[in-house]
């Protein structure tokens, strides 16, 4: 059999593991390693499987996600996720629909300082959830904001999908994280829009909550003062290049931490709590990197990338129907799988491709990011409507899991909008990357 | 009765293993603070990246069993979640012996490498540290979590017999 018909086969052979629940990560270790084995030798397998697995694990690029998570954890942890929603509930409360607008808003806030999606989504479910159902919000609305305002976070700077990006494709984490800052900010506010016309259509859906004075309003904006200094300090010091994207990570987590002690609102169980988290999370997301590195190694043998790259590029089609199909199968992916597997599993086959086309690296990866924003909301996989239903299940607020399903179609709407947009006009995305 | 106690003693190192991992994380980020207060005041630390890296090898390894056991590698539930309990079972059985399959290659190669590295002398480009005793430990980690994972499947397979 020739290598690209052992790549195939381990292809097929992955996706039949996948469906037994085996881990992801572990399903790319075992099919990388033993298809990189028959296609060289079993020492040659053996060999790359530990070299490849600690390269992971002694990667200094990659200690920015630990150190990022910790950020977010700590913040979380801080309490800093209340005060951001406490201030936007201020500004917004008082039009239809304003609590859930007041959450989508905060959710991109946290994302500031949090680069985990369910994380956010988990936060502000606790948070904005009950106040929503007090002032009689239909549970499809209140749910569904935080189940997509939550996607937020995975493009609002730091974000642990473009760092992972970063790292595969050999691209400036910096330039990422600012080239999403822009896509973040017109995504929130199309979510906003999706807001507003879905309570337009029905009044009853979110009804106007508390008006509070232009005096309340101004003050409450102190609880912005911490997500403003540490986003200010992290960006600032990777845009300026002060900061390396650990030292800026370190740093980040440094602030919350200093912070949180200062306002009392960190103890010593609540740091080991956050560092617990951390390592859990960190731990799951380098072995899914590890498989990923072992996995791509296996098809750079098979060289199954460079084919399709080259049988793409040479297919008589426009470039944008290609970068169409490439997007519609990350968002059915997307669909199954956990949005970082999705991605470690198929930029080394995309990536090539899309060089070939003469698209801009930094603009492919905000784009594969927002199209798997989609699939974490989307049935059947949607982990953050699963996060949502956990965690009001938990504090008794009895939303159904399809009630959060159908809130969601507004947003979807709203993010394939927004990726229309970054599609038909790129400088929303390579702009502020140009200016480092 | 033998299987509860291993299970016991894997979990007490485990707890151990987590608290070291923290404060290894916890070194990480205030090492590299210091390290840029220090740069900005003329004296940084010097092989503080090393050092960083190294502190993050262990953090990571030493938090696998933890990870292990709040299950916290994703999978693909949609299709398991449409078959038989039988059927289930059967494929948790199989993908189980994979995982520690896996995880054994790993710590087998993992030490071999280390071995590797010990006798070719090769030490850590700034400060000169030998990078196998970090490999070593690796190794050990990734044992530990091997064990957790084999102590588990035997649990399962004696719970299946005895039902």
């Amino acid at each position: 059999m020739s290598p690209a018909g052992i790549g195939f086969l381990g292809i097929a052979i992955m996706l039949l593991l996948f469906a037994t629940r085996m881990p992801v990560a572990f399903v790319m270790g075992v099919v990388g390693f033993v298809g990189f084995s028959v296609l060289t030798s079993v020492q040659g397998g053996l060999n790359m499987l530990s070299r490849s697995m600690y390269e992971v694990f002694v990667s200094y690029d990659l200690t920015t996600i630990p150190l990022f998570i910790l950020m977010g954890q700590l913040a979380f942890n801080a309490g800093i996720s209340r005060r951001l929603f406490t201030t936007t509930y201020h500004f917004f409360g008082h039009i239809r629909g304003g609590l859930a607008m007041a959450t989508v808003s905060a959710c991109t806030a946290f994302g500031a300082v949090c680069g985990s999606s369910p994380a956010t989504a988990a936060t502000m479910a606790t948070v904005a959830i009950p106040e929503m159902k007090r002032f009689g919000y239909r549970d499809r609305l209140a749910a569904g904001a935080v189940a997509a305002g939550g996607g937020l976070g995975m493009i609002m700077p730091p974000s642990v999908v473009l760092i992972i990006y970063g790292v595969l494709t050999e691209q400036s984490i910096g330039r990422l994280f600012v080239a999403g800052i822009l896509p973040a900010f017109i995504l929130t506010g199309l979510f906003l829009c999706a807001i507003w016309i879905t309570c337009r259509r029905h009044p009853d859906f979110g009804p106007a909550a508390e008006h509070f004075s232009w005096h309340r309003r101004i003050k409450s904006l102190t609880g912005l003062i911490d997500t403003i200094i540490i986003f200010a300090v992290v960006l600032a010091g990777l845009f300026k290049g002060w900061f390396t994207p650990t030292e800026a990570a370190s740093v980040g987590a440094f602030s919350v931490l200093v912070l949180g002690l200062v306002r009392r609102q960190l103890n010593v169980r609540l740091i080991f709590k956050s560092l617990e988290e951390t390592l859990r999370t960190s731990c799951m997301i380098l072995f899914l990197v590890a498989g990923a590195v072992v996995f791509g190694k296996f098809l750079a043998v098979t060289r199954i990338p460079f084919t399709t790259a080259s049988y793409i590029g040479g297919l008589e089609i426009p470039a944008l129907a290609v970068m169409a199909i490439i997007v519609f199968i990350y968002f059915l992916g997307g669909c199954f799988m956990d949005s970082l597997a999705m991605i470690m599993l198929t930029v080394p086959v995309f990536y090539p491709v899309v060089m070939n086309l003469g698209y801009d690296p930094i603009w492919f990866g905000v784009i594969i990011v927002l199209v798997t924003e989609m699939g974490v909301i989307t049935p059947p996989v949607g982990i953050n409507v699963y996060v949502v239903y956990g965690v009001t299940t938990a504090m008794k607020q009895n939303i159904s899991l399809e009630s959060i399903f159908r809130g969601i179609y507004p947003f979807l709407v709203a993010t394939v909008i927004g990726i229309a947009l970054l599609f038909f006009i790129p400088q929303i995305v390579t702009f502020l990357p140009s200016l480092m | 009765m033998l299987v509860e106690i291993v299970e016991k003693i894997l979990a007490r190192i485990g707890s151990v293993m987590r608290i070291g991992g923290c404060l290894c994380l916890l070194g990480m980020a205030l090492l590299t603070v210091a390290d840029i207060t220090g740069r900005l005041n003329r004296s940084p630390i010097f092989g503080s990246e090393e050092i960083v890296t190294f502190l993050a090898v262990l953090a990571l390894g030493l938090s696998l069993p933890y990870a292990h056991s709040h299950r916290s590698h994703i999978g693909v539930e949609v299709f398991v979640q449409l078959m038989s309990t039988k059927v289930r079972r059967r494929l948790k059985l199989f993908r189980e012996t994979l995982s520690v399959i896996f995880f054994a290659t790993v710590t087998v190669m993992m030490l071999a490498y280390a071995r590797d590295k010990h006798l070719s002398g090769e030490v850590s480009m700034n400060l000169g540290l030998p990078e196998y005793l970090f490999l070593y430990a690796l190794g050990a980690c990734f044992a530990v979590a091997t064990l957790t994972m084999f102590v588990d499947l035997l649990q399962f397979v004696l719970q299946r017999r005895n039902s």
